[in-house]
């Protein structure tokens, strides 16, 4: 093994919980998390970075897992849907209906999750901006933007 | 009935499975996990037309972890599965050497890890021997087939009633292939136990997964177990057994082990049909006051070389006027593409964007408003056979729908509405949905602790099964809704047609309430405490020759604005105004609605699955190039119920999944017409042609 | 979708990574943010043998102060610039420009200098840099060199950087006083690339006319254009609206795009004619009321 080749141990904490592994060099944190760890919440939708459903938080920034290699996380926190069970985007995606199949909605959570961290979601209009990196083809969209608008205004508490 | 529906069924419960979706918990096909899983890769053709001459295998053979590279040469010999209510089943994969479109399956690989699957399936090497591919309507080579599945329809003399009418519209309308493109990958994972199949599959209907399979390796249906508890959206993609599920089956059996095949995105677009491309030529005769004297609807549309799927485009608006005189006829054109399927309202889409955009014309024309013109026209009784419809909700979607826009206060010339330099336009059409009902079994459980189970193999894409049956069964069994469970998605339970066709929620209601009414008969006559009773029930479409089953109708208002320097064209506010029939929950049946619009408006804006004029390939298969709407393109959406129950069938529900989809399009071309004075008749609407 | 079996590297300084460039140049690709990357190696358009991961690098992550502009290293994010308040007010076509890209979960991993380095002509930092007129910092192990944005952007995803050079950085230049710059692009869908773009960076000389103009399109050519005729209509001229509507005409009459199947030739000439018109308009009347 030559300068800069890194051992191919991986240790990256998940939802709190440390997680070392060995894996191929070619494993994408997604396939990692689905397929490895059982993580399955985090959705492959394209696997291109068009879709938003792998949408995961890395240091607490939102990221597409699927355009992040699993052995670029080393050291890293990574934060998933099931990491996110008190979030109150939960109960109000279920209370404004905001998903059908469901397929996207870990995707938007956590989007909306790092959202309204960000500090964007004050008008409408930037909701429907920086979540339109998350695709929903059931067409969830005004839903999704009422459960967000109500998270991020507090007036679900 | 026994008990009054009330209070749940009519209330905006909740969605039951929201808990599990909401947390990631949901288990999709793709998430379906056994120990010793293998993992399939396919390898598609890269030309639309030959044969292959050679198939290298060798060094996928040797790869790391590879189990089998499976090809025509080695496959096992396949049958063909039982057509089904929406035709044939598709061409079995891998059974010879010719290749009839581009993305046909070749090869499929089996290997330890996907990662590994995928790398050997890159060094399968394909010879051809190429043919020159038929890919245009117009080729003089293509094999028409004119009324292909025997809809065509014609009442009065429409020749002669256009030759005599005293104003006339003639145009053509195009729209463009369009992939359904559910964001859940379409996935199939399959587990032999001896000539046991089990296969987890993105359906929206296990009972045709489960006959396809059966029928194609020759094995009773019983030995078939299909599961689709939850699916990642399918919008029509779901309504047939594609190729790559009988692939996982097969190599399942070659490996001796599970398999997940999961396909690509690019895969989506050639493996899971889409809405096939019209071209459509409208004629219109009309009284100068109004009253239609003739349509004349034609279409044509590709149907894939070695496959057919029972379709229907202008047959469509066979009932949705008082018009006398109406043609309708449709051509198929065999051309090298994909396997088309079914998209959400197929051919209802198409033939309605093309009537109403023609009506549209036609009111311009007249110089009536366009929602005068259509009332003037509505179809009191079915024109197709003068019986009264079970029940008559489009007036009071027009005027509801008009006055929640706020329509009258446009002013009619086109061109004469701005909002600073951008050009505004109102526009709108009218919706007349067919009725489907298909015969559907339910059981229902009471269980000693007091708790219910519903079941049947039905599945729930995210139109809300889970959750209408619950309030449903709650009523039915006077218990509180957390004390009834539904079970879907599994050919083991009472067999239920597909989620397709928006005939899915009266045919379960129906079985549901039959299956309930049975149980609470046992039960009245005494049982064994300590065990439980189960009950179940059926429902089919009622055979009636006095009233003709309504579908759902429906208004649709759309405003948009045009930048007259850009062509940019942005729609601002949508309003829908539908009746549905009994609205089981006005929450859920609104998001189908409001998704519905949601896919109506990228059909109308951006929508266009893209071939290669040379090669037939499909350039944008991704979510990249093939653009859906995405959040920030979409509007205020709003959605008004008119109407009650339908007295057709107990329940009176119509089904709302489709309807919302089908206005959208002609309302945004009649829109821009009126904000531009621009006539568009091919769909998308793309802004260069605003210009 | 899976790449290619590659070695995958993870230096931790600079010297390293370019030691590691230098042995497997042609057989490597750089990663930093992956977002250009990672989708072409999932479905295997880029094939590399050995991947070099720069994200562990030290000292690449932090936008710097240096003499008489900003240096932006290759490890800084997009999301950091279009954030920062001193990079927002040096040079607010920056965040006008970011807030275009894609979308914020891309922003949040994508890096300013991966998108300079993948050089897609329809992508929007190309073309602000150029309009820039920002400096390539580019280093190999036989050294490094200095290359204006101008000359750095070649061809489609082609630039000037050898196979075993590494963008470790752009510098931009203050810009001189009585300068104001504007950026407008459209897409028919949010988020997505641009069927066109402009970015101008226009100096007043005192009497208001204008003394220095970079005037650059994308979506018109293989590399960001820079729009030469249009420039010279404005030069010495007061951006009046004459003035502009011949810098209109100029930039539609000087691109000659290719249509693809988002938008046709003629279409993408029109728009960069009404884009190059906004962008000057807005910088016209800011200039006016400064």
């Amino acid at each position: 093994m030559g300068p800069g080749v890194r051992e191919p141990t991986t240790t990256v904490t998940v939802n709190g919980a440390r997680l070392v592994a060995n894996l191929d060099a070619r494993v994408t944190l997604l396939d990692a998390l689905r397929d490895r760890f059982g993580l399955t919440g985090t959705k492959k939708g394209c696997d291109q970075g068009t879709c938003g459903s792998c949408t995961v938080l890395v240091d607490g920034r939102r990221v597409l897992s699927c355009l992040t290699l699993f052995a670029q996380c080393d050291g890293r926190q990574v934060t998933t849907i099931e990491g996110l069970a008190d979030h109150p985007l939960r109960a109000a995606f279920i209370k404004h209906d905001a998903f059908q199949c469901g397929y996207c909605t870990p995707g938007q959570i956590v989007s909306a999750a790092a959202l309204i961290r960000e500090g964007r979601a004050g008008r409408d209009e930037d909701i429907r901006e920086y979540m339109s990196g998350n695709l929903c083809r059931c067409g969830a969209y005004p839903r999704i933007l009422a459960a967000i608008r109500e998270v991020a205004s507090g007036a679900h508490a | 009935m026994t008990r009054t529906l009330a209070p749940l069924v009519g209330a905006a419960l909740d969605r039951v499975d929201g808990a599990r979706k909401v947390a990631g918990a949901a288990p999709y096909p793709n998430d379906v996990r056994y120990p010793d899983l293998a993992y399939a890769a396919l390898v598609r053709a890269t030309i639309s037309a030959g044969r292959v001459s050679g198939i290298e295998t060798e060094g996928a053979e040797g790869a790391p972890g590879v189990l089998t590279v499976i090809t025509h040469l080695t496959a096992p010999r396949l049958s063909r599965g039982p057509a089904t209510s929406i035709g044939p089943q598709p061409t079995p994969p891998l059974q010879g050497d010719r290749v009839d479109y581009d993305g046909q399956y070749l090869a499929v690989v089996v290997a330890g890890t996907r990662e590994q699957a995928v790398a050997a399936a890159d060094l399968v090497e394909v010879r051809y021997e190429v043919d020159e591919p038929v890919l245009r309507t117009e080729d003089p080579r293509a094999e028409r087939e004119e009324n292909p599945w025997h809809f065509d329809t014609t009442r009065g003399d429409p020749a002669g009633a256009l030759r005599t009418a005293e104003v006339r519209v003639d145009s053509t309308y195009t729209t463009p292939h369009l992939t359904n493109n559910p964001l859940g990958p379409f996935t199939t994972v399959a587990r032999w136990d001896g000539d046991d199949l089990t296969v987890h599959d993105s359906t929206q209907h296990t009972a045709n997964t489960r006959s396809a399979l059966a029928g194609v390796f020759g094995i009773p249906e019983e030995r078939v177990r299909v599961l689709a508890p939850f699916v990642g959206g399918g919008f029509g993609a779901g309504l047939r057994s594609w190729p790559h599920v009988t692939v996982a089956a097969m190599a399942a059996r070659v490996v001796g082990r599970p398999v997940a095949l999961e396909l690509t995105r690019p895969e989506m677009f050639t493996g899971t049909g889409g809405r096939p491309s019209t071209v459509q030529r409208i004629r219109l005769g009309s009284t100068v006051d109004g009253r239609l004297v003739a349509i004349d609807h034609h279409a044509e549309y590709p149907a894939a070389m070695d496959d057919a799927v029972r379709y229907r485009v202008t047959p469509r608006g066979a009932g949705a006027y008082a018009c006398p005189n109406f043609a309708a006829r449709d051509v198929q054109v065999r051309l090298n593409v994909p396997p088309t399927g079914h998209m959400r309202a197929p051919g209802t889409a198409e033939g309605l964007f093309a009537l109403e955009c023609a009506l549209d014309e036609l009111a311009f024309r007249l110089d009536i408003d366009p929602v005068d013109l259509r009332l003037r026209n509505v179809a009191e009784v079915d024109p197709e056979n003068g019986r009264p419809w079970t029940t008559t909700g489009l007036r009071e979607c027009y005027r509801v729908g008009a006055e929640r826009f706020g329509w009258y206060g446009r002013s009619p010339a086109p061109c004469s509405m701005r909002d600073g330099h951008r050009m505004v336009g109102y526009g709108m059409a009218g919706v007349t949905f067919g009725w489907t009902m298909m015969p559907c079994r339910a059981a229902a459980t009471l269980h000693p602790d007091g708790t219910a189970t519903i079941a049947t193999s039905a599945t729930d894409i995210g139109t809300g099964t889970y959750t209408i049956l619950t309030q449903l069964a709650a009523d039915l069994l006077d218990l509180p809704p957390d004390w009834v469970r539904v079970e879907l998605g599994d050919t083991r339970l009472p067999k239920a047609p597909a989620a397709g066709g928006s005939g899915l929620t009266a045919a379960v209601t129906n079985a549901v309430q039959d299956a309930c009414r049975n149980l609470l008969e046992i039960v009245r006559n005494g049982h064994p405490r300590g065990t439980d009773v189960r009950a179940e029930g059926a429902s089919a479409p009622p055979e009636r020759e006095d009233v003709a089953p309504s579908g759902a109708f429906a208004a649709v208002f759309a405003e948009v604005r045009v930048d007259p320097d850009l062509g940019e064209l942005r729609v601002v506010r949508l309003v829908t105004a539908v009746d549905g029939g009994r609205i089981m929950n006005p929450k859920l049946a609104a998001s189908q609605i409001i998704g519905g619009t949601v896919g109506g408006l990228g059909m109308a804006l951006m929508e266009r699955t893209t071939p290669d004029p040379g090669s037939g390939r499909i350039m944008n298969a991704n979510l990249g190039d093939y653009l859906v709407p995405v959040h920030a393109d979409v509007p205020d959406v709003d959605v008004l119920f008119v109407g009650g129950p339908d007295p057709l069938t107990p329940m009176g529900v119509k089904g709302v999944g489709e309807v919302g989809v089908v206005g959208v399009a002609p309302a945004v071309a009649n829109a821009v017409h009126h904000a531009t004075g621009r006539r568009l008749r091919a769909l998308p609407l793309t802004v260069e042609n605003l210009l | 979708m899976k790449p290619r079996p590659f070695t995958y590297l993870a230096p931790t300084s600079v010297d390293e990574a370019l030691a590691a460039l230098a042995e497997h140049s042609f057989d490597a690709k750089v990663l930093a943010g992956g977002q250009s990357l990672a989708p072409l190696l999932n479905f295997r358009m880029a094939s590399p043998e050995y991947l070099i991961d720069i994200n562990d690098v030290a000292g690449l992550d932090r936008v710097r102060r240096v003499d008489g502009g900003w240096h932006i290293p290759a490890l800084v994010r997009q999301r950091t610039v279009e954030r920062s308040p001193e990079l927002r007010a040096a040079f607010p076509l920056l965040p006008a420009a970011l807030e275009q890209v894609a979308h914020p979960q891309i922003r949040n991993r994508g890096t300013v200098c991966g998108s300079l380095a993948h050089a897609d002509p329809a992508a929007e930092l190309p073309t602000v840099m150029t309009a820039l007129d920002a400096t390539m910092r580019v280093a190999s192990v036989r050294g490094e060199r200095e290359v204006p944005a101008e000359e750095f952007f070649q061809f489609h995803f082609t630039t000037s950087l050898e196979d075993d050079e590494l963008l470790v950085g752009v510098t931009v230049d203050d810009l001189p006083p009585a300068t104001s710059t504007g950026f407008a692009e459209f897409a028919p869908r949010h988020g997505d690339f641009a069927l066109a773009a402009v970015a101008g960076v226009v100096t007043r000389a005192s009497d208001g006319a204008v003394g220095a103009v970079r005037l650059v399109a994308s979506g018109v050519a293989a590399r960001p254009q820079r729009l030469t005729a249009a420039e010279k209509v404005l030069l010495g001229q007061r951006p009046t609206p004459d003035v502009v509507g011949a810098a209109e005409r100029a930039a539609r009459g000087e691109v000659d795009p290719t249509g693809d199947i988002h938008a046709s030739a003629d279409y993408r000439r029109h728009l960069v004619g009404v884009l190059a018109r906004r962008v000057l308009t807005t910088i016209a009347e800011e200039g006016d009321h400064a």
